[in-house]
């Protein structure tokens, strides 16, 4: 369960005139993965950056399973470090002085995170523990060994995020925000820095990865073709505000693709 | 090569004034890292208000005359300075002492390290500081495992250059410790001393001595710069 809703006014960038820009969205459902699609600069990173807690928007409240990150009404603020989101990057900002594996184990020694509800994580794949606990010590370097493993990036834990391949880079960034059994994973374009073939291939992996660990996923595109694989509900951007939320699962299963749908909604 | 014969006798080269300078130049210098970072760490992170006065205050040392800054730590630490009643209960005097050195080679030194240490850390991609939060990192972590370590080798430069100038501090080390042979006298002083009692040959020993152990600084800052940490970012 997803529940946003933020309003904040963002000053004008220096040296260019205009106004600023205003953000104003609200939007919650239940579904499993959500799309936010719309055009750059309509306000859909800023809204993970709100989820994440890297952005404090004036206004708003914001609760991913019953867990309130943000109620400014209330006086609640949760600091990123404590809100158990996993945010995958556009540019995956890997630590490019660690190798692999020293990424994906990044978020394991970090406190003491709540165990988060229905959590199964790598447990499911048989050989780990599936109590969801933040591991430590063996445990939790079992835990990054599974993940390595089912992201296929075993073979170069220890190279550097600049020596392996941008396939490689995307697995990696995602098996790191995974490691810490977040309550939601963001995914702020996370195709767009790949080639077509690699990009077909990379949402396909996504795919059955996402039904593995079964966790609620935002993702933001404008890549019609990510809306065909991922979306459970559909939220379209325009300037700020949002223009149409759609359950785009039954438009799917009416065999409907996103690119007419988006064509004739976004114009 | 006459010039080079006094070198070779022992008793020219004082190694004690060598080792005097290198123990005040080097305690400064790590005094100097440690609060030079942190200052620069806690100003990068984000703007407060009198950000800009306290950013001019760290950098002052570099402009001012060195006899300027010696006089304000007379004033600070002085026997009847501000702080000097203060210190004397715990027994420490710093005029004429070491120790003064050390605290006037600190203040010079300072705003070399702060400089290099701000511009290092406000060019870590602010991306990687998030990522490391949602994570799960404390902002000491952040600073710890990711911020310090991609800013290092720009912080470095700055250390290597305030070790440097740290060996070569005059003015404000005079002011307040003195030039006392054997106690407070460094290179710089001991080359003015020699210098001043005609003995040009020790002058030109210690000269000689300084210049070696400044390019031994440069030569190590490129070597601890260019081994070791080399990782591209890819495309």
């Amino acid at each position: 369960m997803i529940d946003v809703s933020i309003t904040h006014r963002l000053p004008p960038a220096r040296g260019a005139g205009g106004k600023g820009f205003k953000i104003d969205v609200s939007f919650a459902t239940e579904d499993r993965t959500l799309v936010l699609f719309g055009h750059s600069g309509s306000g859909k990173t800023l809204t993970l950056q709100a989820i994440a807690g890297l952005m404090h928007p004036r206004e708003g409240r914001i609760v991913i399973n019953g867990t309130t990150l943000l109620d400014t009404a209330a006086g609640i603020d949760m600091p990123a470090r404590d809100r158990g989101i996993g945010y995958v990057f556009q540019d995956y900002a890997l630590f490019p002085h660690l190798s692999v594996r020293k990424n994906v184990e990044f978020g394991l020694g970090a406190g003491r995170r709540a165990s988060v509800a229905g959590q199964s994580g790598v447990g499911q794949s048989g050989a780990g523990n599936g109590s969801g606990a933040v591991a430590d010590g063996a445990s939790g370097k079992r835990r990054v060994d599974e993940l390595l493993e089912l992201f296929e990036i075993d073979h170069v834990a220890h190279n550097l995020p600049g020596n392996i391949s941008g396939g490689q880079r995307q697995r990696t960034a995602l098996a790191r925000a995974l490691a810490t059994n977040p309550r939601a994973l963001l995914l702020d374009e996370p195709f767009s820095a790949l080639d077509p073939l690699l990009r077909v291939r990379m949402r396909k992996e996504f795919t059955r990865l996402f039904a593995h660990f079964d966790i609620p996923a935002i993702i933001i595109t404008h890549d019609p073709d990510d809306v065909d694989a991922f979306a459970d509900t559909l939220v379209l951007y325009e300037d700020g505000r949002i223009r149409h939320r759609l359950n785009f699962r039954e438009l799917r299963a009416e065999g409907r693709p996103a690119l007419g749908l988006l064509m004739t909604l976004m114009n | 090569m006459d010039f080079l014969s006094p070198l070779l006798a022992a008793d020219t080269l004082k190694i004690s004034v060598i080792l005097l300078t290198l123990k005040v130049a080097g305690i400064a210098t790590v005094v100097s890292s440690v609060l030079g970072i942190l200052t620069a760490w806690c100003i990068a992170r984000r703007p407060f208000p009198g950000r800009t006065w306290v950013d001019a205050l760290c950098a002052l040392p570099l402009v001012l005359p060195p006899t300027v800054i010696g006089y304000y730590l007379i004033l600070l630490v002085g026997r009847r300075g501000l702080l000097g009643p203060w210190l004397a209960e715990f027994g420490i005097n710093l005029m004429f002492s070491w120790e003064g050195a050390v605290v006037a080679a600190t203040v010079v030194v300072f705003p070399l390290i702060y400089k290099s240490a701000r511009a290092a850390l406000e060019a870590v991609d602010h991306n990687l500081e998030n990522a490391a939060r949602t994570l799960g990192a404390s902002e000491w972590k952040v600073f710890l495992r990711v911020s310090l370590p991609l800013a290092w080798r720009g912080i470095l430069a700055g250390v290597m250059l305030a070790f440097a100038r740290g060996m070569g501090e005059f003015g404000a080390t005079l002011m307040i410790a003195g030039n006392l042979p054997g106690r407070t006298q460094t290179l710089s002083l001991a080359i003015y001393s020699a210098f001043q009692a005609g003995d040009d040959a020790q002058a030109l020993a210690l000269v000689i001595a300084t210049s070696l152990l400044c390019m031994g600084v440069l030569i190590l800052a490129d070597k601890l710069a260019s081994g070791g940490l080399s990782f591209g970012r890819g495309a």
